[in-house]
Order: structure tokens, then C-alpha cells, then sequence
């Protein structure tokens, strides 16, 4: 009876942990974290001004080299902040933003403040967006292990002066994509074209369907910085049946008033948008000595919309079997639209090659979004000669030299015929006008044949063309006239 | 009977007090209120354990995976976590070690993957991500605070048939995760 309640209560237990802990056997190796507060400001202040300090603790049991780096914030469509490291862009963020200490180590329990200083705006500029990278390195050396880790975390500042500032946005447009099997992606863009970062307000996706609204959701609105076009995305999990939509995305931002961006879009199944599944077929390579290396490849669309893909193509020279260490020439290869059903054949030249043998790798992304590599091994061909190069010409358009005499012929076939009726016709004419030459309006010429046989030549003519002839001799001449008496 | 009484009136005597108590508590003394407010600050953390070496199937015309953990604390509601390999040359790709990889591919073909998964609803994972040079996004929310969730990192490295790869080779790379 006791271990029927005891069992009872362990599969209980069991069912009431949270599913998060479903990774906690994991879980229980982490120890402690590196962490940094505050981890945004909104400031408005005229600089120079010291920010709070801020407060960099590793509760990690080993100790962390800690690096501090100021940034300068972009923000890509995502909404994430972007920053350049190269020396020019870090120069540029300690400019206006100094850090100090910019490295230290931190004991594991220790922690730290680091005072922030805005220095300055740039010229002309009433904003600026600099960030912190705060990045931890552990001490203890990770040598002999395949991953490495470096820590990094993205302090975000966003100031500005006192002052009133132009508030503006616009909709960049509506999309909608498949973001997984049965789940739809709304993406909202939303472009800020005023002064100052900003936040869109009221976001909300609606979907019609013959008029009638089959959903209506709320985007969660956040920072988007002067400049930037920024995509909210709505996630729909909530089937919707096979039909055509209209979607329509509406937002505020600032002064610009309510915002509308429309777009319709249809689904061959229940949340199924139509798809491209483009598959690289064969890839063929080859070439000769002293050329580049020719490369096509056949590309199908299995799906139920257009598409494109891009293949990377890296050339190397292979030794005794083995590739050389780097590739002698990269390239890419543009599918174009695929149209669903179709096969399309794509080539392209790449590299220059030398007497020996060479192995083409062109990759791509399948429909499933894994990486596909395709392999073509090959030898450099010898150049040919012009004899050679002709007797090619022959063997691979085998089909062109019967083609062109094939149209030789017929040409000469209908030149003939034309000709040939142009003199029947012709033929026909003088037949008539010798018929009734009462009608022709003759004009006669004589002409002497011979002086020993007086004779009368008579040529019919017409506009100027000769129609037919008649030669009579004299006596025949004199025998018509007696004939007429 | 007696029992009965006695314990009616302990009863009553503990509601008058009760219900006394404040107005004894007022007579003879000032008090004055003060409202106290606290701001949370934001706070950013991040614990990535480091992964030894991968499990399985490290060898050529196979692809090895193996799992790490991420451990993120973030109080902004939109937060993204990014992943890049800051190496100079040909980011992304596994290199060989200096020693002990004679013959062997001087780096893998194919770059390392990674997929961030977490059993929190509303972060969207990337799915998988080559990683490169620049940061690729392996996960973000616009509306999921993070309290020391926990992250599962799996890599897989994908090794074509035709790469050489000598016995006892080490090869490795450095990911540089970013939270912001």
C-alpha cells in the first residue's frame, strides 16, 4: 500500500517540473555567469558628461580577462545592433565614448565598475548611438579543445541632447513568407525617417478573406534608429485553410499618423504558402590548358513556385589525389527564377588552369536547408588544333551541318519556283497579245535580216516590255497583202 | 458546560484584540509614510560552457556533432544572441592544429554549424547557422525576458568523403557568441 503511494507521488513529482528543466541535467554544469548592468541607456544630456558607471561581475568559479570595447550602433532589418570593428570605426566610438579600464581581469566572485564617458557629438550631429562590448576571455587556457568560446556582451547607449526633435516614420511594406512547415512569417517593415530613435506604436497584422477579417494580432514595437528600416515579425502557428488572403499591417509612428501597408498572398495548403525545392543535378566540369576551367550544372524546381538559388563554386588543384591547401579560384553561380516544373542548365568560367588535374566543389543549400557539396573531378585538356577544333564543331553540333544545307536546298527550291512562274507568266502575256494583236497596239520595227531576202521583223511591245516577236520574210509579206486585196 | 464558556470567551477576547490592535497601536505615536520605488537596471549575462571535443563521427564522409550549453540573462524583453568566428582567414571553417597534422587538410571544406534551441515558447531560434565572419543571429525574441534560461548549442560538422584527415589531427575553432 505505502510504495503504491510512494510511486504515486514520485511520477507526480515528476509531471509537475516545468519542461525548462528538461535540459537541466545540462544545466547543473553551468556555474555562475558573466554579467554586466545597465544593459541600455536612454540619455539625454550635453556632453561632455559622465554616464553612471557600469557594472561588469563574473560569478563564474574561473577568472575571465575582460576586454571593454566602445562601438558604433547600426541595426540591421532585424531589430539586433550591428557594430564595425575595424581600427577606423573603433577609433571613431572612443571619440565619443571612452571607457575606462579597457581590459582588466576579474576574479571569479569579483566584479567591477567601469566609468563611461561621453566625450562629445559628432560635428553638426544632435545624437549619437555607441555601444560597449563587454568581452570575456576565461584565464585557464582552452588549448586542446575543438570548441573555443569568447563571451560577449552588447551594452547599447542611446543619447541625444535636449531639444525637440522631428518624429516620423513610414511602412516599407507587408510579407509574408514561410518561416516553418505550417508556420507563417507577417514581417512588418517599418522605416524611421525622422531625427531620432523612436518607437512605432499600435502594430497590428490583420487577414481577410473575401472581405470578411479571419485574424487581427498585435506586434510588439520596439526601438528603431534614425535611418534604419526595421522588420517586426509576427509568427502565425493558427491554421489557416487552403484560399486567397489579403493582409493588412497598420502602425503609428510619430507624427506621420496611422500607417497602412497591404499585401495578398495564397495558400495551396492548410498555412502552406507556395514553395520553390530547387535540386542541383549533374555538375560538369572541364577545360583546356591555358583557359578557364567551364562548369555547368542542371538545376530542377520540385516545388510549387518560382525560385533561385546561388552555388558556390571553389576550384582547387589536386596533387597526388589530395587537394591543395586553398582553392586557386571561387566563384558563384546565379540559378535565376526557376519556374516550378522546370529545369534550367547554368554555366559559367572560372579560373585559369594549367597542364593537370583539378576537383571542382560547388555547394548550396537543399530545400531542407542543409548544405549540399557536389564534386567534379577533372584534367585539363591539351589546346587543340584547327583541323582538330573544326572536326569538335562537327562532332558536337552534329546536327547543324544537314540543318544549314537543308536550308540551302529550299531556298534554291523557291527561287526557282518563283522564277519559273514569273516566265509562265510572261509566256501567258505574249499568247494573248499574238492572239489579238489588233489589241496590242503594236509598234513595228523593221529590221533588215538580210539584204539578199528582204524580211519584216515585228516586236510587240507594252509599257516598255517586250512581249513577242514576229519575222516574216518579203514574199511571205507580199502574199499576206495580195491575201487582203 | 464550563469547558464551553471558557473557551467563548477566549474567542471573543482574541477578536476584540485584533480588532483593537491598530487603534492601540496609533495612540501616542507619529507615523509618517514613504514610498519607496526601485528601477530595475538591465542586466546582460552570458555563460557559454565550452565543448571539449566533439562526440561522434569526426571523420571523413561523416558529420560529427556534439552539444553545448548557453546560459542567458537578459531583462530587455527584445534581445538577439549572435554567433561569428572572428578568425582572419576563411572564418567559419575548422582549422588544424600546427602539430600532428602533417598531410592532413589544412581546414575543413564545409563550416561548422549551429543551432541554439530553447524550451522558452517565444524565442525564435534561427534553426541552423554556418557560421562566419559576421555575426550570424542564433536566436532572438521581442517579447521573452530572459532569467538564466538555458540554451543548447548543437554543432555539427559536416566532412566530405574526399578530405584527408590524419589520425590524432586536432582541429578547432573559436565562436564568439554576442548577447545584446
Amino acid at each position: 500500500m505505502h510504495s503504491r503511494w510512494l510511486t504515486a507521488l514520485v511520477v507526480l513529482a515528476a509531471l509537475a517540473v516545468p519542461p525548462q528543466t528538461a535540459g537541466a541535467s545540462v544545466a547543473t554544469s553551468v556555474d555562475g555567469t558573466f554579467s554586466i548592468t545597465p544593459a541600455r541607456r536612454y540619455l539625454v544630456a550635453r556632453p561632455p558628461v559622465r554616464l553612471s558607471p557600469a557594472r561588469v561581475s563574473n560569478t563564474t568559479p574561473a577568472p575571465l580577462q575582460v576586454k571593454v570595447i566602445p562601438v558604433l550602433l547600426g541595426q540591421q532589418p532585424s531589430g539586433a545592433f550591428s557594430f564595425g570593428t575595424t581600427p577606423a570605426t573603433l577609433a571613431a566610438a572612443r571619440s565619443l565614448l571612452s571607457a575606462e579600464p579597457t581590459q582588466f581581469t576579474l576574479a571569479p566572485g569579483a566584479s567591477r565598475g567601469v566609468s563611461l564617458h561621453w566625450r562629445r557629438l559628432v560635428p553638426h550631429a544632435r545624437t549619437a548611438n555607441v555601444g560597449v562590448i563587454y568581452q570575456a576571455v576565461p584565464v585557464e587556457a582552452q588549448q586542446g579543445r575543438q570548441m573555443r568560446i569568447v563571451e560577449q556582451l552588447l551594452n547599447v547607449n542611446l543619447m541625444r541632447l535636449p531639444g525637440h526633435y522631428l518624429v516620423l516614420g513610414s511602412l516599407t511594406g507587408l510579407h509574408v513568407s514561410q518561416a516553418a512547415p505550417k508556420v507563417l512569417a507577417f514581417t512588418l517593415g517599418v522605416h524611421n525617417e525622422g531625427q531620432v530613435f523612436a518607437k512605432p506604436s499600435h502594430m497590428t497584422i490583420s487577414v481577410y478573406r473575401s472581405g470578411r477579417c479571419v485574424l487581427r494580432r498585435s506586434l510588439v514595437s520596439d526601438v528603431v534608429l534614425p535611418g534604419v528600416t526595421r522588420e517586426f515579425v509576427l509568427n502565425l502557428t493558427r491554421t489557416l485553410p487552403p484560399g486567397r488572403y489579403t493582409a493588412i499591417g497598420r502602425a503609428r509612428f510619430g507624427s506621420s499618423g496611422r500607417l497602412v501597408a497591404q499585401s495578398s498572398f495564397a495558400l495551396t495548403g492548410p498555412n502552406e504558402l507556395p514553395s520553390s525545392q530547387l535540386h542541383v543535378g549533374r555538375l560538369i566540369a572541364g577545360g583546356e590548358v591555358g583557359g578557364p576551367a567551364d562548369v555547368s550544372a542542371a538545376v530542377s524546381n520540385t516545388g510549387t513556385a518560382a525560385g533561385a538559388t546561388a552555388i558556390a563554386l571553389h576550384l582547387y588543384r589536386l596533387e597526388d589525389g589530395v587537394s591543395a591547401k586553398h582553392a586557386i579560384a571561387d566563384g558563384q553561380l546565379e540559378t535565376g527564377q526557376v519556374a516550378p516544373g522546370d529545369r534550367a542548365r547554368i554555366d559559367d568560367e572560372l579560373g585559369h588552369l594549367r597542364k593537370g588535374t583539378y576537383r571542382l566543389l560547388a555547394s548550396y543549400r537543399n530545400p531542407a536547408g542543409g548544405r549540399e557539396t557536389l564534386v567534379a573531378d577533372f584534367q585539363a585538356r591539351e589546346p587543340q588544333g584547327l583541323l582538330a577544333q573544326l572536326r569538335t564543331l562537327l562532332r558536337e553540333h552534329l546536327l547543324l551541318i544537314p540543318s544549314l544545307l537543308l536550308l540551302i536546298c529550299l531556298a534554291l527550291l523557291i527561287a526557282l519556283l518563283l522564277r519559273e512562274r514569273s516566265l509562265k507568266r510572261a509566256l501567258a502575256a505574249a499568247r494573248r497579245q499574238l492572239e489579238g494583236r489588233d489589241r496590242a497596239e503594236p509598234s513595228m520595227r523593221f529590221s533588215p535580216a538580210r539584204r539578199t531576202a528582204p524580211s519584216l521583223r515585228v516586236v510587240f511591245a507594252r509599257r516598255g516590255r517586250t512581249l513577242g516577236g514576229l519575222a516574216a520574210s518579203g514574199a511571205a509579206l507580199a502574199a499576206a497583202a495580195a491575201r487582203r486585196r | 458546560m464550563l469547558r464551553m464558556l471558557f473557551g467563548a470567551l477566549a474567542t471573543l477576547a482574541v477578536v476584540l484584540t485584533l480588532s483593537v490592535s491598530p487603534a492601540i497601536a496609533g495612540i501616542g505615536i507619529q507615523s509618517s509614510s514613504q514610498t519607496v520605488t526601485g528601477t530595475s537596471l538591465g542586466v546582460l549575462a552570458i555563460t557559454a560552457v565550452p565543448v571539449a571535443t566533439f562526440t561522434t563521427g569526426f571523420e571523413a564522409g561523416d558529420t560529427a556533432t556534439t552539444t553545448g550549453v548557453l546560459t542567458l540573462i537578459d531583462t530587455e524583453p527584445s534581445w538577439s544572441l549572435s554567433v561569428q568566428d572572428e578568425a582572419g582567414a576563411d572564418p567559419g571553417h575548422m582549422v588544424a592544429a600546427a602539430l600532428g597534422c602533417e598531410g592532413s587538410e589544412s581546414e575543413l571544406e564545409d563550416p561548422l554549424d549551429v543551432e541554439v534551441t530553447s524550451a522558452l515558447g517565444k524565442a525564435h531560434s534561427a534553426g541552423t547557422v554556418g557560421i562566419d565572419g559576421e555575426p550570424q543571429t542564433v536566436s532572438s525574441a521581442t517579447n521573452q525576458i530572459l532569467s538564466a534560461n538555458i540554451f543548447t548549442a548543437n554543432y555539427s560538422q559536416k566532412i566530405e568523403p574526399f578530405e584527408a584527415l590524419r589520425t590524432g589531427c586536432i582541429y578547432s575553432m573559436t565562436a564568439t557568441y554576442t548577447l545584446q
